[in-house]
């Protein structure tokens, strides 16, 4: 039992910080036309980072794909569609420099689907893998500006997977990546508000001394810290399906959620008339919040989840269950 | 990152259960704010001391086993999961412990430690006074130096189960001249000394859970110093840290309240509205954050790191939790929520959880100003 990344990942996640940092600061959000960053987020390796680290490990480096809310649609490829092929021996499928969009009954709108090299297609019981002039994109506008969005109808492509499970450990791995993201967009946005309460004056002083504001501020950083480690504990329930990873994870998206919804609001209260405008730069982390918070499983849709698992299913609850213990419990 | 217990680990939360299996009383003892039920729990702490179960991370020079964090932590599970009765000794245990091992002489750990082990002597707090309670820099007490004797004169308030302990730990100002944070001492002091006056005073249910403590001219050896004279300011944040931190409240605690919470929702399932589900569901996700959260503490300590001010939030969620739970369970229980009862007592006592270990707001200004770096005002 050891509750805690390594130190070789904290440095790595270190390093993936600044040059997420570095290359896409705030100000490149306003630049539609910038440059895309795909061969650089190739060349640091973290395409195929879930080759390199267990899937409970990598979940740490979406953390700080969401802290700078980047553009490029990393998550399906890394996160999503690498684990999934691999899961099906089908990772001969994807060139090691491709880059996969998904569209799954729990993300029906793919993200940036022309762009990519294959689209990673779930319906309930099946898995195509489509290049994208194999299927029908109808455009869908995102309030994120850099969601490029369409639905999928498949008229080719092949099918690489009969079964439910593709599609559950998809939606499972998507959740978690979303939920990491949003962890890293809340503590971002409680940041940008800490920085803007220290330099904006009211009465002769910093709004920040103002316990008012300070106490907003603290509200969200506390439902922060108690989200973090739920997320964490679904990335490690991700290898193993069943009933505990459902719930973990349904778990991990509801904290995740709550925390970076709330953050958003406090954030935006704290900017006074300046956070309700387009030239702070708080609304694109605000509107990456709501778009990760609706795909892969809305709050309602793994709320259900909860409840299915506590009053019909009857988890196991209590302090005896907190993790699984294979001998100890029940016995 | 590895979520499995060991075997070892299961061989000893095994262990634990069985113990507690074979020993816990059946019958709920009379609550420890009361004589009587006070004298019960010290009877069950001796008993947990037979079993050597007394505190399980002490060395085992001191009446512990040597145990790390992840033990202590599924020891607090079974405990709570076999309904154990709640520990008198808590102050001594769980706070004062951890300080005297970090601040303590060999001398002073070899005096105190098994004795607060073994419940031979129970501990109250005293920092509180009735000017000094959010503020607790302005403490007034004093304990002048003469020779090697402290003459202590003043008041402290609100002290838990004083009126039964046999021993109290808290800050007294030794240097008359000096202001704040400045000139206090960590002093620890037997309740029977002479010039010591105890006055109960009724807590919320009508018991005598809180005392009033007056000093007349104590005299109290300077060896009952714990720390540096005058450096009393850190050694009790350095125990308030526990408090807040890790040991006071272990997440097992709020899981099994989370446990009986859902039981009794399954109860009055009939009758009950979606509102109280849905607080259900958030109660059992909050014990298990909390929970998680616990697990990543105690790892990180025992890989070596430290805590630090974002211990604050911890009070601050565990709190507002436990009476979030009292809430939900009262309204499931509908008329009978008036009747003197196990969750109208929890529900009182969950009412001061945002207050005591310093209050919530201060908390929420720790968080503010010292994990978020925001300007003091
Ligand atoms: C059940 C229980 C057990 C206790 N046991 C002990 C014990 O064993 N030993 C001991 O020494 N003490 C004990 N206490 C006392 C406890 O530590 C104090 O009650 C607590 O520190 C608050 O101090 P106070 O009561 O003077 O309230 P005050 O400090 O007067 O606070 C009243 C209200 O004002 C708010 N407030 C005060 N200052 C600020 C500020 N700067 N910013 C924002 N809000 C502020 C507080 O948050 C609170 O809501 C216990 C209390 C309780 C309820």
């Amino acid at each position: 039992m050891r509750f805690l990344f390594s130190e070789d990942l904290e440095t790595l996640r270190e390093g993936t910080r600044s040059f997420l940092e570095g290359r896409n600061p705030a100000e490149r959000l306003r630049q539609q036309d910038s440059p895309s960053l795909w061969g650089e987020l190739v060349e640091m390796g973290l395409l195929d980072i879930t080759d390199s680290l267990p899937l409970a490990e990598s979940v740490a480096l979406f953390e700080e794909v969401g802290r700078v809310a980047l553009p490029e649609p990393l998550a399906d490829t890394a996160a999503i569609a690498v684990p999934v092929l691999r899961s099906l021996d089908a990772a001969a499928k994807r060139a090691s420099t491709s880059r996969v969009a998904v569209c799954h009954p729990l993300c029906p709108f793919a993200n940036q689907a022309a762009d990519a090299d294959h689209i990673l297609y779930f319906d309930v019981d099946r898995v195509l893998l489509l290049k994208p002039e194999e299927a029908e994109l109808a455009t869908q506008e995102s309030i994120d500006p850099w969601r490029t969005l369409s639905t999928v109808r498949p008229i080719g492509g092949e099918v690489i997977a009969e079964s439910s499970g593709a599609s559950d450990f998809a939606a499972a791995l998507g959740a978690v990546a979303a939920s990491a993201e949003l962890l890293g967009l809340a503590d971002r946005m409680i940041r940008m508000a800490t920085d803007y309460a220290a330099t904006r004056e009211q009465f002769g002083k910093p709004i920040g001394t103002f316990q008012a504001v300070k106490h907003l501020l603290a509200n969200a950083q506390v439902k922060l810290e108690f989200a973090r480690p739920v997320v964490y504990r679904a990335g490690f329930a991700l290898e193993t399906p069943g009933l505990t990873r459902d719930i973990a994870v349904a778990h991990a998206k509801v904290a995740a959620t709550d925390a970076a919804i709330f953050a958003a609001e406090q954030a935006i209260q704290v900017h006074g008339g300046m956070g309700y405008t387009f030239e702070a730069d708080l609304h694109f982390f605000m509107k990456r919040t709501w778009a990760l918070a609706a795909i892969w499983g809305s709050r309602e849709h793994h709320l259900g989840v909860i409840d299915q698992g506590l009053f019909t299913q009857s988890v196991g609850t209590g302090p005896q269950n907190s993790f699984q213990h294979k001998k100890a419990n029940g016995s | 990152m590895d979520l499995h217990y060991t075997d070892a680990q299961n061989a000893f939360r095994q262990e634990v259960r069985t113990w507690l299996a074979g020993n816990v009383p059946a019958k709920r003892l009379p609550s420890f704010d009361t004589e009587e039920g006070f004298e019960a729990h010290r009877a069950w702490e001796r008993k947990l001391k037979e079993g050597n179960w007394g505190m399980v991370t002490w060395p085992k020079e001191y009446g512990g086993r040597g145990c790390d964090l992840i033990e202590w932590l599924i020891f607090e599970e079974e405990y709570f999961a076999a309904n154990a009765p709640g520990r008198v000794s808590q102050n001594g245990i769980f706070l004062l412990g951890p300080t005297l091992m970090e601040y303590g002489t060999d001398a002073q750990k070899a005096r105190y430690l098994p004795a607060m082990a073994s419940g031979d002597e129970i501990w109250a707090q005293a920092w509180s006074e009735p000017g000094a309670g959010s503020d607790m820099a302005a403490i007034r007490t004093k304990a002048v130096r003469e020779g090697d004797t402290y003459v202590i004169n003043g008041q402290k308030i609100w002290s838990s189960r004083a009126v039964f302990a046999d021993w109290c730990f808290g800050l007294f100002r030794t240097d008359p001249d000096s202001a704040r944070h400045k000139g206090l001492s960590m002093i620890l002091l037997p309740l029977n000394s002479p010039g010591v006056t105890i006055r109960p005073i009724a807590q919320l249910d009508g018991d005598p859970g809180f005392a009033e403590i007056f000093f007349d001219d104590v005299r109290v050896p300077s060896e009952n110093l714990l720390g540096p004279e005058h450096g009393g300011w850190g050694v009790a944040m350095a125990t308030a840290g526990f408090e807040r931190g890790l040991m006071l409240r272990s997440p097992a605690r709020f899981q099994r309240t989370a446990e009986k919470l859902l039981a009794l929702y399954r109860e009055n399932e009939d009758t009950a509205s979606p509102a109280t589900r849905a607080a259900v569901t958030q109660a059992w996700m909050d014990a298990q954050a909390y929970c998680y959260s616990t697990y990543m503490t105690a790892s990180k300590l025992m890989n070596g790191g430290a805590v630090g001010p974002e211990t604050s939030c911890n009070k601050v969620f565990w709190s507002e939790l436990d009476r979030a739970m009292h809430r939900a369970a009262l309204s499931l229980s509908g008329a009978a929520a008036e009747l003197d009862a196990p969750w109208l007592d929890g529900y009182m006592f969950s009412l001061a959880g945002p207050i005591y270990a310093g209050a919530n707001e201060i908390q929420r200004n720790i968080v503010a100003e010292r994990v978020l770096g925001m300007p003091r005002g």
